[in-house]
């Protein structure tokens, strides 16, 4: 369906811009903190070095804080939050290590509120804004609110701390507020520019009742809105400390140098790759429910000396409810440069930025005009633009003699989601979703395998909840949850295998609505490199009216989908389903590609991952052309095996 | 510092005079970095050549083929590049 722009709506497109733009649009009567440049110059090495890592130190702070106030287990138990440090004008001094993702396009909605909210309604002392609004930034999705609080030194804007997290419910039409019958943004969350929450160091009431009134789970959202006010409050002291022991003049200059570090170590590992072009398509199915398309985010990466030019151009347009505003594209790539550049590299988003520029069409996937449904944008759009920019960087990577060791073939290609909602155990309602797969796998190296079931590349701090505390707070019975056989990218160097899960409802009296959405089932997203085949499909299947509870009856718990009888039912990439007492839900999420031709593996490698159930017995002989004898290799045989494949795909192949 | 511009990537590797290479067996490729790919041998089939970790039955979701897809070292056929995707 077309989408009509909403007059007006374009005041809240948050794009990149120039520091001097920035100076330029905030109020006169908002005075800044600033140093010169020879202040910067001044700082000695043994004081940067300390204010840096205190920064880092702070950001972890924060992050404590935040999760032992929160009430919700998406935070506590996996880390889908972050916290962020930035100057007085919104540039990223220090980015926490959970979810980059959310943290990356922070200084887009600094910068905004700078612009927007420096004369009416001023920034003060005291002050912090909520925002969830993802075309204005901070989050990449409306579930994404973030509360920045600027920090004033001797009545000067001195800095900002930013706490941003996935809330478990912000309405719409759906629970969780994510909705595959999106058409447009009307039918999500609202999303809500940024407010002044916080006034004069008290919460303003009326506000958060405005925020809180959307919400199915408002006591739990309204404790995670506490949460993020106190992670503030931490950073705000601890930052105000290192003021008092070394000076705001210091601290500042210190600051600026963090951003200035990054950027020049960035520019000499650039300095240090040939210059070229490379470009990445990454696809998503069905953008919506009984949506039979597919849509593609296509990334051309140019480098030229130290600058990067991600160009987005050929991208599908908007469609459905799996797009993301700007925010999401420069979230998404600022969530693959991080850890595959930067890797030995402070993470100063804000000096890294410097070296990157976009070149993106409006109306597109990954820069959604307003009303385009964006519910999904973090995990749909945002990610997929991940992916995209991990294959480019690392093919950029691939071609250089010095850094091709950090080449990483894409992870987990997507968040297979699972939203539930119903009555738990004790007759309350609940929604909340299921977070297993953090643990998806990696993708694998240029001389190494990924790693198993290791996490997700835009969360480095994320992880897997405790099945037992699901059960303990969920109205769910595990079956099984366990690493997949066979599913990790083949190649020279095998992607990580992933994980699924099996659960039945348990002890709740009712239906529990279910939102299943996740792309990959079709087309794989977590491609392989360098010859490295795709990893596994993600796969969600019901099966409705199962003899599950026979098996209890007689002690036992099923350990296959094959032995559960009942209607085996694959779920769409987007659905929205219920969950009924005695169905099962299965999700298998996504695993690592593989890097290099799976016939140049080590077969001693090959032997290895069978005996450890990570590749089958008939994988290792077809896809790796590996024989075994018992455990060993049979050298013999796997040469000829080997030779008969490439002899097979010399036949088969046609010129190009 | 002059850069080395020997490795194109982890399979092609580039000589002094500029051509390129099979980095496994040596065999001389057509074209240049930009074009390579599109001159190697290739193979295209079902989904399921890519392992039992794809799923075979992409109708069931989407109106569009997918395909299995393969480029081929014209002399060892090492595989440069493995991919799944929509016709």
């Amino acid at each position: 369906m077309p989408f009509m722009p909403v007059p007006g709506s374009e005041f809240f497109s948050s794009r990149v811009r120039t520091s001097e733009e920035v100076l330029q649009s905030i109020s006169p009567d908002l005075p800044l903190h600033r140093v010169e440049p020879e202040a910067v110059e001044k700082v000695d090495a043994l004081t940067y070095e300390v204010i840096r890592h205190r920064m880092w130190a702070i950001t972890d702070l924060m992050g404590q804080a935040l999760k032992q106030m929160s009430g919700s287990l998406v935070v506590t138990d996996c880390n889908d939050f972050d916290v962020a440090v930035t100057d007085e004008i919104g540039d990223i001094v220090q980015i926490g290590p959970y979810n980059t993702e959310l943290a990356a396009a922070v200084d887009l909605a600094i910068k905004w509120i700078l612009a927007n909210r420096s004369v009416n309604p001023g920034i003060h002392e005291g002050d912090m804004f909520l925002c969830n609004d993802p075309w204005v930034g901070g989050g990449l999705h409306q579930n994404d609110v973030a509360v920045f609080a600027p920090l004033f030194h001797e009545g000067k804007l001195f800095a900002w701390t930013a706490a941003v997290a996935h809330q478990a419910d912000l309405g719409g039409v759906s629970p969780g507020s994510w909705t595959p019958r999106a058409e447009d943004v009307f039918w999500e969350s609202l999303p809500t520019p940024p407010v002044k929450i916080v006034r004069n160091f008290e919460i303003q009431r009326d506000v958060e009742d405005v925020y809180l009134r959307r919400s199915r789970v408002p006591k739990m959202v309204g404790l995670d809105l506490r949460a993020k006010i106190g992670a503030n409050r931490v950073g705000h002291e601890r930052i105000a400390q290192l003021i008092e022991k070394y000076s705001a003049g210091t601290v500042k200059a210190a600051m600026a140098r963090q951003l200035d570090d990054a950027e020049q170590r960035l520019r000499a590992k650039l300095d240090a790759i040939g210059d070229g072009t490379w470009s990445a398509t990454s696809y998503q199915e069905q953008s919506m429910k009984d949506d039979r398309g597919v849509h593609k985010i296509v990334c051309t990466l140019t480098k030229t000396g130290s600058d990067l030019v991600f160009d987005f151009t050929g991208t599908s347009p908007q469609s459905g409810m799996i797009n993301c505003p700007f925010s999401g594209m420069y979230g998404g790539v600022m969530a693959a440069v991080l850890p595959i550049l930067c890797g030995d590299i402070p993470w100063a988003a804000g000096g890294i930025r410097r070296c990157i520029s976009f070149v993106t069409e409006e109306g597109t996937l990954n820069n959604a005009t307003f009303p385009a449904g964006v519910g999904k944008g973090s995990v749909a759009s945002a990610w997929a633009t991940i992916n995209a920019a991990t294959e480019c960087l690392s093919t950029m990577l691939d071609t250089s003699v010095e850094h091709h060791g950090q080449v990483q073939s894409v992870c987990c290609g997507t968040w297979d989601l699972c939203v539930m909602a119903g009555l738990d155990q004790r007759g309350q309602p609940f929604a909340t979703m299921i977070t297993d797969s953090m643990g998806g796998g990696f993708g694998a190296g240029n001389d190494h395998d990924g790693v198993d079931t290791g996490g997700l590349l835009l969360i480095p701090m994320g992880k897997m909840p405790d099945v037992e505390m699901n059960e303990f707070m969920l109205p769910m019975l595990y079956l099984w949850r366990r690493e997949e056989t066979d599913s990790g990218g083949p190649g020279q160097f095998r992607g990580g295998v992933t994980g699924s899960l099996c659960f039945v409802p348990h002890d709740t009296p009712a239906p529990l609505a279910q939102i299943v959405s996740g792309a990959g089932k079709a087309v794989p997203q977590n491609v392989g490199l360098a010859g490295g085949y795709p990893g596994n499909s993600q796969a969600d299947i019901a099966i409705r009216g199962s003899d599950v509870a026979e098996f209890f009856a007689r002690g036992a718990i099923p350990s296959t989908l094959e032995e559960i009888s009942g209607e085996h039912v694959v779920l769409a990439c987007e659905d929205e389903v219920l969950l009924s007492p005695g169905d099962v839900h299965y999700m298998c999420w996504q695993s690592g590609g593989g890097y290099g031709d799976p016939l140049l593996r080590d077969p001693a490698k090959v032997a290895y991952d069978v005996a450890e159930f990570r590749v089958t017995d008939a994988s290792a002989r077809s896809i790796y052309g590996v024989v075994l004898s018992g455990n060993e290799v049979d050298t013999t045989a796997t040469e000829e095996l080997r030779q008969q494949l490439r002899d097979r795909r010399r036949e088969l192949a046609v010129k190009g | 510092m002059e850069l080395d511009t020997t490795r194109v990537n982890a399979n092609v590797s580039r000589n002094a005079a500029g051509a390129l290479a099979c980095t496994h067996c040596g065999q001389g490729l057509d074209g240049t970095v930009d074009n390579y790919l599109s001159l190697l041998p290739r193979y295209e089939g079902p989904v399921t050549d890519a392992g039992p970790q794809v799923f075979p039955d992409s109708a069931q979701f989407i109106d569009i083929e997918v395909v299995f897809r393969q480029y081929y070292c014209p002399g060892c056929y090492t595989a440069f590049r493995t991919e799944v995707v929509p016709r």
